[in-house]
């Protein structure tokens, strides 16, 4: 949580303090990082641009192999954005959300597939990026940043007046929204992704073989799900804030 | 649940201690895991290769037909280019033609009118000199009657029986009196 707590107040006040686990920490200025987790990020990331080079490397009129896949993703990804933003202005943020939903979906199914209990660390253990609550208030609050750009964008400062319309009544609960949606998003995919690694774990400690099978595939699902969850309501956040309240 | 964690923890902490690699089959939990992937790859790769080739079908159709299209359009085109060509090509022969009709008829125009003007200047100079001849008739006509007039009357008041007589004389003189 030290990142949290330098990004909320210059490192002189801790916000919050939330540790799951052991860490493998790496000391950077002033700053301690869980280094598994950036380990991690970075192999999904390379992962994500490898297979986006691949697939645009050679691009071909009759889509083929890796680009027929790429681009069946990119159709998906962007039918998602329109069904959230809506016609008229889902081309902006189909790179937003995409990067986040491909980031955490390969994030989480590293997590799920990949055996990183085989590369053992100096302490803490390679498991995937979301499940360090680091990651998923970082990729929250650009979410955030992102709905109260786009809203600043469209209407200037006139996109503040939402918070006292239909009644300025409602003034602490408009508020009150703009924290909890980082923080329900944040604590949500954290969440579900450390369950389920946490009860794979302990499954697989108390019965090593088969029984955690079912559990796993269930992992895999919610993994999914929870990858699509982050970028719908990411999407649904940016179209509130895109969306006119006069008509 | 808490304890179970901190077992965990203190579990790795013990165990690991540097970068290495952990061999430890039940520990990684790579039986199931190679299952699991070996479940998703038998169920999962059908359906994604299914989705992906029917998409590649779709996109190639999609792609012929448009280009059919195309040629298509591309044959009309050429159908209407060849049409307009032709439309041209009579609009020209028709433009073409009327010049030379319309140069006929103004050189036939031009000649009759020609001739037209000669016929009435030879009209006019017929009417002119038959005009002049009745004119110089009638005055000779005139002159002759003024002068036979002044002559009868001349006559009236000059020829008495002495003047006569002196001119009958004058003329026998003429005669025979040299």
């Amino acid at each position: 949580m030290e990142i949290l707590g330098a990004l909320t107040f210059l490192n002189t006040y801790t916000l919050a303090e939330l540790e799951v686990g052991e860490h493998f920490l790496w000391k950077i200025g002033n700053f301690t990082v869980h280094g598994q987790v950036f380990l991690n990020s970075w192999i999904v990331i390379g992962l994500l641009v490898i297979a986006s080079l691949a697939a645009t490397r050679n691009l071909q009129k009759i889509p083929s192999g890796i680009q027929n896949f790429m681009e069946f993703v990119l159709e998906f990804i962007r039918d998602l954005v329109r069904n959230q933003i809506g016609e008229k202005e889902y081309r902006d943020w189909v790179p937003f959300i995409g990067t986040l939903f491909l980031f955490i979906f390969v994030s989480n199914w590293s997590g799920a597939l990949v055996p990183w209990k085989l590369i053992e660390l100096p302490s803490g253990e390679l498991a995937a990026p979301t499940n360090d609550i680091n990651t998923t208030v970082a990729l929250a609050l650009l979410t955030s940043l992102a709905y109260f750009y786009a809203g600043l964008k469209k209407k200037g400062l006139s996109y503040f007046k939402h918070y006292i319309e239909p009644t300025p009544v409602l003034l602490p609960i408009a508020i009150l929204e703009d924290f909890t949606k980082p923080l329900s998003l944040s604590f949500r995919l954290f969440g579900n992704i450390l369950a389920d690694e946490l009860v794979v774990a302990v499954l697989v400690l108390l019965v090593p073989l088969f029984i955690p099978l079912p559990v796993m595939a269930l992992g895999l699902f919610t993994s999914a799900i929870q990858a699509l969850v982050f970028a719908t309501l990411a999407g649904a956040y940016i179209h509130e804030a895109l969306e006119d309240h006069h008509d | 649940m808490i304890e179970t964690l901190l077992f965990l923890a203190a579990a790795h902490s013990e165990v690991e201690s540097g970068f290495g690699l952990n061999l430890n089959i039940f520990e990684t939990n790579l039986i199931n895991l190679t299952l699991l992937v070996g479940i998703l790859v038998y169920f999962g790769k059908p359906v994604l290769t299914n989705v992906l080739s029917e998409r590649r079908s779709k996109i190639a159709e999609q792609i012929k037909a448009v280009e059919q299209k195309q040629k298509q359009a591309e044959v009309t085109l050429a159908k209407e280019q060849k049409k307009l060509e032709e439309a041209q090509a009579i609009a020209a022969q028709i433009r073409s033609d009327a010049t030379t009709n319309a140069q006929k008829a103004r050189e036939t125009i031009l000649a009759q009118g020609e001739k037209e003007v000669q016929r009435l200047k030879e009209m006019a100079g017929k009417d002119l000199s038959s005009e002049q001849e009745k004119a110089i008739a009638q005055l000779r006509e005139r002159v002759v009657a003024l002068s036979l007039e002044k002559a009868s009357s001349q006559i009236g008041t000059l020829l008495n029986d002495e003047a006569q007589r002196k001119l009958i004389d004058n003329s026998i003189a003429k005669l025979g009196g040299q």
